[in-house]
């Protein structure tokens, strides 16, 4: 009787183990069941990025960054710097564009003396512009690019981004004739539709 | 003998391990910066605990999820995130329990976790709920970012705040 109950103590012994020992382990190869990412470039890419920095992109073309894990790092260290910079170039710009405003308006006036600033200024505020515009443009891609439905920060901010480069490029285009005053009014209305709609981009990415 | 025979019944006690059910388990990031704050959720979480069916209590739990798991419903934010997080280094952030204390319904919760490649032991307080076929386990906890070393996203020149708080719920079924 002794010898059977020993045994069943041991098979007890022996089964609880082996059990415990499955929820260990369980425990420990969770990790296994979750897949790995391995998607280096997200599905959608703007254009100007893709050139750059797409699959058959002229980064990897060239052979300079071939598309692998430790070279997406990089660009990602990359991509940030230059986002940091779009925005510090963007309020620098900003600031530029509300000078603008002010100096334009006294010329508007009458005040033919601040033509000279006025375009020294215009000169300053595209060069920050155009400047801050291609390092967004032209950065590498994010990891991820999400659909997201309704109306987010970001694309207020692409909305609005698209309404002020359109009015930039007015704005230049027109400013060799606003001295006519047939487009004095144009170029005054393209400026401040520029300035307003960067104005909101920057304002809406606080959101 | 009659110790022998006394550990082995008690060795056999009906621990069960149960998994997470994805559609009903979620764990969540809230963040706070000066401008806005806001919460990232992830609903594809794996988890699995192993309970004390008899005494109806929380032995273990694991949890394991991807990084790139969490949405925003901002793609430039969760981005953001991935690239501060160095997702593709680091692509998971896991938790494995070294001691569960529960009292009826309250769980006090000492484990691992494991952030941006790096494991530090934490401590929490969470709710165990025993449902019709299975339990419930919900908490939170804060996380500092930078004893991650995880380099605080920065918006408008100004970085979030160091401590997220992380919540979870998590739905267990045999």
């Amino acid at each position: 009787m002794k010898k059977i109950i020993s045994i069943i103590t041991l098979f007890f012994a022996i089964f609880s183990s082996g059990f415990a020992q499955d929820v260990d382990s369980l425990l420990l190869t969770l990790d296994a069941e979750v897949e790995e990412p391995v998607q280096l470039l997200p599905d959608k890419i703007m254009f100007t990025q893709r050139i750059f920095w797409g699959e058959r992109g002229l980064m990897r073309r060239t052979g300079i960054m071939p598309l692998n894990e430790e070279n997406r790092m990089k660009e990602l260290k990359i991509r940030r710097t230059m986002l940091i910079t779009h925005q510090i170039l963007g309020y620098a710009t900003l600031a530029g564009m509300i000078a603008q405003g002010i100096v334009g308006g006294k010329l508007y006036n009458g005040e033919t003396q601040l033509k000279d600033a006025h375009e020294s200024l215009a000169a300053a505020v595209n060069i920050g512009y155009f400047t801050g515009a291609a390092l967004s443009l032209f950065s590498p891609p994010p990891l991820i690019s999400k659909q997201v439905k309704g109306l987010n920060s970001i694309k207020a901010h692409k909305i609005l981004a698209s309404i002020h480069f359109t009015a930039m490029v007015a704005t230049n285009m027109l400013a060799e004739k606003a001295e006519d005053p047939k487009y004095t009014k144009i170029h005054k209305a393209a400026a401040f539709t520029a300035f307003g709609a960067f104005a909101g981009a920057t304002i809406v990415m606080k959101f | 003998m009659i110790v022998g025979l006394a550990l082995g019944i008690a060795a056999v006690m009906p621990s069960v391990s149960m998994k997470s059910k994805k559609e009903a388990s979620s764990i969540s990031y809230s963040a706070h910066h000066s401008l806005h704050d806001w919460t990232g959720v992830n609903k594809d979480v794996n988890a699995v605990v192993v309970l004390d069916d008899l005494a109806q209590k929380v032995e273990k739990v694991a949890v394991s999820a991807l990084v790139a798991g969490f949405d925003s419903e901002n793609s430039s934010r969760d981005s953001h995130a991935l690239e501060v997080l160095e997702s593709l280094k680091y692509p998971k952030v896991q938790f494995v329990s070294t001691s569960i204390n529960q009292n009826k319904e309250d769980l006090d919760v000492k484990g691992n976790l494991t952030f941006h490649g790096i494991t530090k032991p934490i401590q929490f307080k969470g709710k165990f709920n025993k449902q019709q076929n299975g339990i419930v386990v919900e908490g939170e906890f804060p996380v500092s970012l930078e004893e991650y070393k995880v380099e605080r996203p920065s918006f408008m020149l100004v970085k979030t705040d160091d401590l997220i708080s992380i919540s979870f719920h998590l739905e267990f079924y045999p």
